[in-house]
């Protein structure tokens, strides 16, 4: 374990290393991300404006689902999305031999190898909107909330890296797979709202299908605590549930692909 | 003490095949047809430790795929290998810690760092102690003399740098068995000559393991005592260099130096005419008949000097399959050119 943390460690440095070479971008990044949180902001301000609640979301409640949409998001384009990027660019181009001849797990390596840092902008701009959110409800927000929320941050991030990983291992069989970034933020946007919002049949395909309310609405949620927003008080088990479930298979299904690997050929 | 052992593997690959035209291309979303390519196809050889040996063959013969089955890339789909005693494909820590497969198409260095941060990098992903690392790093950067690129950005390096700082990397965790594909493809000819002779001091040294496959016969026949050739999948033929004039080329190459210019002698009655030159003539023969053809041109001609010597191994390579050689290298070529 020990060994995985500073072998992360060892990659995160390199990609910053990488970055600097383009230091210019960081910047400008920055404030294109900053430009992201605000579109969402004002979304939700005209939606408040027209109304008091969203399916027993208020305003404050809306600003931390936001917030934490804002800070998964991020996560996301921070490690998830390159490392599999990368993994399905290494699957066509015959590059993952570099990956698979070191002495190192080859899904441990394949999803630490890309660090993209200036997204850490994403968190800070995420959680601040958050706290704000966070800071206009009438109670107060206590320790066992905070470490339940991040409990159930931690399981959505090990969904969506199973999902990721899973979709990176069909490129063993289907090498033009790359559009299914584009199909993956597009169903992700609908996490911007709290999936009690939508008509039955899509908030069920949210939950169990694909387990977007398990990433924005239901850790929003718990972070809440407020029967109002209509997230389940077993929200936590699912999730721990559902995170292990899709660890496992997707891991499993990556060794299953790596027979499948033929490399391109040279 | 055999350290590579290989028994009837065989890697069959499954290809997509249609027919041209729109209608068949729709056809085949829905239908696909799929065609079984034997890319290498039960092969058995052993390779002692500390041997170098060379493989040989036209594009897509299976020298690739044996060499990714062997180093725990690709799972056969038949027969069986092992490597300092491991199966490859299990790709366990152990095996790989100890050996090195090196691609001469593509490179695992970091293009916007130096060279340094990537060895620094392998060494970490090889789990290597520090006062291991840096010994073995200072032995390789002077052997391969790159002292001073190595804190150059690797996009900023000339093919020839690039490729010794990869052969570096590749080297750092000192592997016992190394698989070099085409490790000097494109260099200039003085630098293919350099990484030939380190590759030959790094075997000597420590005594490593080493199969190579390359296209330039130099870098076989300097290095290599022993060839295995392979062609559409198959073991052609395993033993040495001169074994191989032997058994692949059935001719011998006659030169005769002659004391008058003979312009209508009917040489071509004799052998094929390679060259004929002022007064200096290379006849090609078949072996069978070498001795009745020096006897005659002796008789008919006032020879100077006369030498019967094998083929170039080139040309036996060539007549071993049949031209495709030179064709096979042309569109090589022209890939390499559109992906460069």
């Amino acid at each position: 374990m020990s060994r995985a943390f500073s072998l992360m460690l060892l990659f995160a440095r390199i990609s910053v290393q990488n970055f600097a070479a383009y230091r210019a971008d960081f910047f400008l990044r920055g404030i294109m991300s900053l430009v992201q949180l605000a579109a969402e902001l004002i979304v939700v301000d005209t939606i408040f404006h027209n109304t008091e609640t969203l399916a027993g979301w208020r305003l404050p409640h809306m600003l931390v689902l936001v917030g934490v949409y804002r800070m998964v998001a991020g996560g996301i384009r921070i490690y998830i999305v390159p490392n599999m990027r990368r993994v399905l660019e290494d699957i066509r181009e015959g590059t993952l031999d570099f990956v698979l001849l070191k002495p190192v797990n080859s899904q441990l390596l394949v999803s630490i190898r890309e660090f993209v840092f200036w997204r850490m902008t994403d968190l800070i701009y995420g959680g601040t909107a958050a706290a704000i959110g966070a800071s206009m409800l009438a109670q107060d927000i206590g320790v066992k909330q905070i470490a339940t929320f991040v409990f159930m941050l931690a399981a959505g991030f090990a969904i969506i890296y199973s999902v990721w990983l899973a979709l990176a291992t069909v490129g063993f069989w289907f090498i033009r797979v790359q559009n299914i970034e584009m199909v993956f933020w597009n169903v992700f946007e609908a996490g911007r709202f709290p999936v009690m919002i939508y008509p039955y049949w899509v908030q069920w395909s949210l939950t169990f299908l694909v387990p977007l309310a398990f990433i924005t609405t239901f850790p929003a949620g718990t972070l809440l605590a407020d029967p109002a927003t209509g997230v389940p008080a077993a929200a936590p088990y699912y999730a721990a549930g559902i995170a292990v479930v899709s660890v496992l298979l997707s891991s499993w299904f990556w060794r299953f692909g790596l027979k499948h690997y033929s490399g391109a050929s040279a | 003490m055999a350290q590579i052992e290989v028994e009837h593997l065989g890697k069959t690959f499954k290809v997509p095949e249609r027919e041209a035209g729109l209608v068949a291309s729709i056809g085949s979303l829905f239908r696909r047809r799929y065609r079984d390519v034997r890319a290498v196809d039960d092969i058995n050889f052993t390779v002692d430790a500390g041997e170098i040996v060379g493989f040989l063959g036209p594009n897509g013969a299976g020298k690739t795929t044996t060499l990714k089955m062997l180093s725990g890339l690709l799972h056969p789909t038949a027969g069986e290998a092992r490597v300092l005693g491991h199966t490859p494909w299990k790709r366990e820590a152990d095996y790989l810690r100890r050996i090195s497969m090196l691609m001469g198409q593509r490179s695992q260095l970091q293009w916007d760092l130096p060279a340094i941060d990537s060895f620094y990098m392998h060494g970490a992903v090889y789990d290597i102690p520090k006062a291991d690392y840096q010994q073995t790093l200072d032995e390789l950067v002077e052997l391969l003399a790159i002292g001073p690129v190595l804190k150059k950005q690797v996009r900023t390096l000339s093919l020839g740098e690039r490729m010794k700082c990869e052969i570096c990397a590749s080297l750092l965790h000192r592997p016992a068995v190394l698989f070099l594909d085409e490790p000097t493809i494109g260099v200039d000819v003085e630098m293919q000559a350099r990484i030939r002779s380190f590759i030959g001091q790094y075997n000597r040294n420590h005594g490593a393991t080493i199969i190579l496959t390359s296209h330039y016969m130099a870098d076989v026949t300097a290095l290599c005592k022993r060839i295995i050739v392979i062609d559409q999948g198959q073991l052609l033929f395993d033993g040495s260099l001169a074994a191989l004039s032997q058994k692949m080329a059935p001719f011998k190459v006659i030169k005769i130096d002659l004391d008058l210019k003979c312009d209508d002698y009917p040489f071509a009655e004799i052998g094929e005419v390679i060259s004929c030159d002022d007064r200096k003539v290379e006849l090609k023969v078949p072996k069978a008949e070498a001795a009745a053809a020096t006897a005659k041109l002796l008789t008919d001609l006032s020879v100077l000097d006369l030498t019967i010597e094998d083929p170039p191994i080139e040309d036996v390579i060539k007549q071993v399959f049949g031209g495709r050689t030179q064709r096979d290298d042309a569109e090589a070529t022209e890939t390499a050119g559109a992906s460069a």
